[in-house]
């Protein structure tokens, strides 16, 4: 759907710059922003996260096959507990290239953040396979010569690193829309003095509709401050005000409605499952509150044209949902210990005690995927929410700041 | 009732006040009250979404440079100001002091 997303963003763009300019224009301009892009100096900056990604993989590749064999001795699912941080490294490496393509539009415009992001997004994705392909080699070669995990298909060893370049390569799609989104804000003149001036346009860029003048307000005091020490001063409070601001009215009632439907939907799913011998309820609990999330997270940025109060405002939610979670899933995890029941995440064995039981329900690696996947589907709505409404094209002296 | 604003907000509702019917300007403000952009703006947008502070951009200002936003006090924020020092006058020791410790300095 995201690259659904990105193919019409991009085909919206393309058609706006030909109404605009013409089609020759557009052309040169397309052939122009390759070379200029690797012209610039970031050719060092591409190769150093290439190594990065190269040296981070290789790493953590060596720390997951020196724990298998250990895991069983402390009590972890380590090939589980990889998976995670798998996924937690895929979401973080795509909300980067997001974040870069819209860092690069914002100050430079949609075309160049969008190659930005891509050459970054080739860059991270490079370097993984450079250090993944050649154990993957010797893995297919002699899998004997690795430790073996018994709840894993043999072909599934290195999974914990497949998932996480699944998650980059289908990333391919945020660069397109983090340039998308960072380029919307420049309808408001973005001076470039100094880096103070960057920090707060980057930081008021996002403030909900209701509240961009304040944002534009920052901005001119400090067009008007001279000795460099205030500007500092002034530029890192007013992007804390512009940060921390009030999350949106209806946030409140977002929090209380997600909190009462995660509840009622685990109670709900917990007795069906049991009832009818389906397992346990982990998948409920990773897709359910994220789909409600990225909803919430789609509805308040379609409301407040804002990115951050998006985020805000599923961050809270988000909150509510993992706090709902834990206070229905407890209580059921003591109902499911026992026999017909199992463990309430997975209803693959029964729990040795009630204390098994409700600690099964806190275990990092359980707690780290519904924070990786919420994560990204939150991210994945505000996007979508912002890209499916359209910028106020009003002069910031115009939008009320009431 | 109404509740007590906090010390930094009776504050730049002072400031506000002794300037009247006249404009100011938050950079202003930040150095007459000591106080950081970081904790001015949030409530110059609180006071204005509760329509006591008023709004306007600066009519003229010199080239090159963007219009700043100017604001003032309206009748219930005036109003507001006057509360917040009849308060300071009470005998209520804690707040007292924090009101009255900014006052001078605006002044």
């Amino acid at each position: 759907m995201l690259v659904a997303i990105a193919l019409v963003v991009l085909v919206v763009r393309l058609a706006g710059a030909l109404r605009r300019e013409g089609a020759r224009s557009v052309a040169r301009r397309m052939l122009n922003v390759w070379p200029d892009a690797l012209a610039r100096p970031v050719s060092p900056a591409l190769l150093a996260v290439a190594v990065g990604s190269a040296a981070l993989t290789a790493a953590l590749e060596q720390l997951y096959l020196l724990a298998l064999p250990e895991g069983a001795r402390w009590g972890a699912d380590i090939a589980l507990l990889f998976v995670t941080l798998g996924v937690l490294v895929g979401v973080l490496g795509t909300l980067l290239v997001g974040l870069a393509g819209a860092c690069v539009a914002h100050f430079r415009g949609f075309a160049a953040g969008g190659v930005a992001g891509v050459l970054l997004l080739a860059a991270i994705v490079g370097g993984t396979l450079v250090a993944h392909l050649p154990l993957r080699a010797a893995y297919a070669q002699s899998p004997g010569a690795f430790a073996s995990v018994s709840h894993l298909e043999p072909a599934q060893l290195l999974i914990p690193f497949e998932v996480c370049l699944t998650i980059l390569v289908c990333a391919l799609p945020w660069p397109v829309l983090g340039a998308a989104l960072g380029a919307r804000r420049r309808a408001v003149p973005a001076t470039t003095r100094d880096a103070w001036q960057r920090l707060l346009d980057l930081a008021t860029a996002q403030l909900p509709v209701h509240r961009c003048s304040w944002g534009a307000a920052l901005r001119a005091e400090l067009a008007a401050i001279e000795p460099p020490a205030e500007r500092r001063s002034f530029a890192l409070g007013g992007a804390r005000a512009a940060l921390w601001s009030s999350p949106p009215r209806e946030t409140v009632w977002w929090v209380l409605s997600l909190a009462v439907v995660v509840a009622a939907g685990t109670f709900a799913a917990s007795r069906w499952s049991l009832a009818h011998g389906a397992g346990g309820i982990l998948g409920f609990w990773v897709v359910v509150p994220g789909l409600l999330l990225a909803i919430v997270a789609l509805v308040t940025a379609w409301r407040t044209r804002s990115f951050g109060s998006a985020l805000q405002t599923t961050f809270l939610a988000g909150l509510a949902s993992l706090v709902a979670l834990l206070a229905v899933g407890i209580p059921e995890a003591v109902v499911w210990a026992r026999p017909g029941g199992g463990y309430l995440t997975t209803g693959d064995a029964i729990p040795p005690s009630w204390q098994a039981a409700v600690l099964d329900l806190l275990r990092p690696e359980f707690l780290g995927g519904y924070v990786a996947v919420w994560t990204a589907m939150a991210a994945g709505g505000a996007a979508i929410g912002l890209a499916a409404k359209r910028p106020d094209r009003r002069p910031v002296a115009q939008i009320s700041v009431s | 009732m109404a509740r007590r604003p906090s010390p930094q907000t009776a504050a730049v509702l002072h400031a506000l006040a002794t300037r009247g019917a006249d404009w100011s300007h938050g950079y202003e403000l930040c150095r007459a009250l000591d106080l950081k952009a970081g904790t001015l703006y949030p409530i110059l947008i609180r006071l204005a979404e509760r329509g006591q502070v008023e709004t306007t951009w600066e009519s003229d200002p010199p080239r090159g440079r963007p219009a700043r936003h100017l604001y003032r006090l309206t009748r219930a924020g005036a109003h507001l100001a006057s509360d917040a020092v009849q308060r300071a006058a009470a005998p209520e020791p804690r707040r007292v002091r924090s009101v009255a410790t900014e006052v001078p300095r605006i002044v």
